[in-house]
């Protein structure tokens, strides 16, 4: 069962990124875009630069966000989404490998749908396929 | 002039003053003449080893001046003051106002007339030599303040380096459970790919070797999690406060990943009391007791745990008691080791860490573990800590 929940992919490891599309695509959800590091992620939310056609690369419905990434991380990209009051209608859950409660107490703080912890899994799909 | 050496002459009457001070420059003593008492007091505060005063100079003094500048001398000083008096025998009214006044407050020394020179330099000479004395306690104290605003510089600098220390541990800490687990969950995550994936066109063989690489995996990440979990316990900063252990413990059952599924297990038997802990540690030390209780049972036995405690004097002891299997008692005090297992066990996963860090933690937050158990008759571990009462806490280990 296919639902049209466009996914994007905000993973800088390649291994988590092969692994995480591969659940999504059990899910049946899709389309899934990606990129690979926090300024990448900001630029395709902003639709800047190499993603200014929306058309290639749509503003997606939901976020799965990586904490530990190049140039900025998850954390900074949360804050910067706070200053974008034109993507409040985009979910975003963090997908990270930490499950330390000082990220997790940070993430909810900025407002997160969800936070789960690697690896992603049909379980954390459930909840999305909601979303 | 040695400001420190000279005598202060306070003698208004006739020549006095200037008889006075060539007797003691005659003797090699350093003086110098005041107009009066008020003005030998204002001069005293620049510095002098002794004040020579006469009884006359008492009577135009002003008593607040003299009582204050002499209150106001600092610890070591007890400054030497030679009055001479009129003589007589008998107390005269100024004496007594003298004695009254400056007795209490320095070192005062009373000579008659009629003066002998050799008797004024002897008693100067003893003055001053009262004065280098207090002089000398007055290095000894400079020096030692000197030396503990020394040591102190020193501890700070400790202090502050031991928690750059700290944080950079807590930083090491986080970046190994970031960096080195995540490749195990990808090493686990393609073996179950390609169990998903492929599973149909593996023999059975196949999948078993898949099913062992995915079984590492996991124990490699318990292995790096509890070594983590037991640098954090040893090195970390630990602030004891007072802790409720019944929702400290409820919070933990009804929680913690490994324990969600047994919670109804557990049972707890209140009231446990509030102990003096570290809230992260105590979870710590509590989730391990509770899984080992719940992991340790025959085959095919349901377990059966209890929690429950007693007041021993100033400290509490909780216990964890199982109805497992139970251990040898030459096995009983080797498995709070590193990497120690009881033999008799090896076929239940685990590290060998996790009683380490109950131990450490509880020895951390100054208390104590033990086991009570024999084979097949089940174990009670218990955690014993100093009992929080009103009002204490806030201790640092």
């Amino acid at each position: 069962m296919n639902v049209a929940v466009s996914v994007l992919l905000a993973e800088d490891n390649d291994d988590d990124l092969f692994l995480s599309k591969r659940v999504l695509a059990k899910a049946g959800i899709g389309p899934v875009f990606h990129v690979a590091d926090g300024k990448e992620a900001m630029d395709y939310l902003a639709g800047r630069g190499a993603y200014s056609d929306r058309v290639l690369h749509p503003l997606p419905a939901v976020i799965l966000l990586d904490l530990k990434m190049p140039f900025f991380n998850g954390h900074e990209v949360l804050e910067w989404l706070r200053t974008q009051p034109e993507l409040n209608g985009v979910k975003v859950y963090v997908l990270t490998s930490s499950g330390e409660m000082i990220d997790r107490e940070r993430a909810a703080k900025a407002g997160v749908q969800g936070y789960f912890v690697k690896p992603l899994t049909l379980e954390h799909l459930a909840v999305l396929k909601g979303a | 002039m040695n400001i420190e050496k000279r005598v202060l002459i306070a003698a208004p009457l006739g020549a006095d003053a200037r008889n006075i001070s060539e007797v003691l420059a005659g003797a090699g003593l350093e003086a110098v003449v005041c107009r009066d008492l008020d003005g030998a007091m204002e001069e005293m505060v620049a510095g002098c080893a002794a004040l020579l005063i006469t009884e006359e100079a008492m009577s135009s003094a002003h008593p607040p001046l003299i009582s204050r500048q002499l209150d106001g001398q600092p610890a070591w000083s007890d400054m030497p003051v030679v009055l001479i008096t009129s003589g007589g025998g008998q107390f005269s009214p100024v004496e007594t106002r003298a004695t009254g006044l400056i007795g209490p407050r320095a070192n005062l020394t009373l000579i008659e007339r009629p003066l002998r020179a050799s008797t004024l330099v002897a008693t100067m000479r003893t003055a001053l030599r009262a004065r280098h004395r207090q002089y000398e306690i007055r290095d000894l104290l400079a020096d030692r303040e000197k030396l503990l605003a020394s040591l102190e510089e020193r501890v700070a600098e400790r202090t502050t380096k031991l928690r750059q220390m700290v944080e950079e541990l807590e930083a090491f800490s986080y970046s190994v459970s970031h960096d080195l687990r995540a490749p195990l969950r990808v090493l686990d995550g393609y073996a179950q790919a390609l169990t998903e994936d492929y599973g149909d066109t593996l023999d059975p063989g196949a999948k078993d070797l898949l099913a062992r690489i995915s079984r590492t995996a996991h124990r490699m990440d318990r292995l790096t999690q509890d070594v983590l979990a037991y640098t954090r316990v040893s090195r970390g900063e630990l602030t004891l406060e007072p802790v409720d252990l019944e929702p400290m413990l409820r919070a933990v059952i009804e929680q913690y990943p490994s324990l969600i599924a047994s919670s109804h297990l557990i049972h707890l038997r209140p009231p446990l009391g509030t102990v003096l802990g570290h809230g992260p540690s105590l979870i710590q030390c509590f989730s391990n007791l509770l899984e080992n209780a719940l992991k340790f049972v025959s085959e095919g036995e349901v377990p059966h745990v209890d929690i429950y405690s007693e007041v021993r004097g100033d400290r509490i002891r909780v216990t964890v008691a199982d109805q497992g299997v139970g251990i040898d008692p030459a096995q009983q005090q080797r498995i709070f080791g590193m990497f120690e297992r009881a033999a008799a066990h090896k076929h239940v996963a685990g590290t060998g860490i996790g009683l380490a860090i109950v131990k450490k933690a509880a020895e951390r937050m100054g208390g104590s573990v033990g086991v009570e158990s024999a084979p097949g008759a089940g174990a009670r571990f218990w955690l014993e800590l100093a009992k929080a009462d009103a009002g204490g806490g806030g201790a640092v280990a």
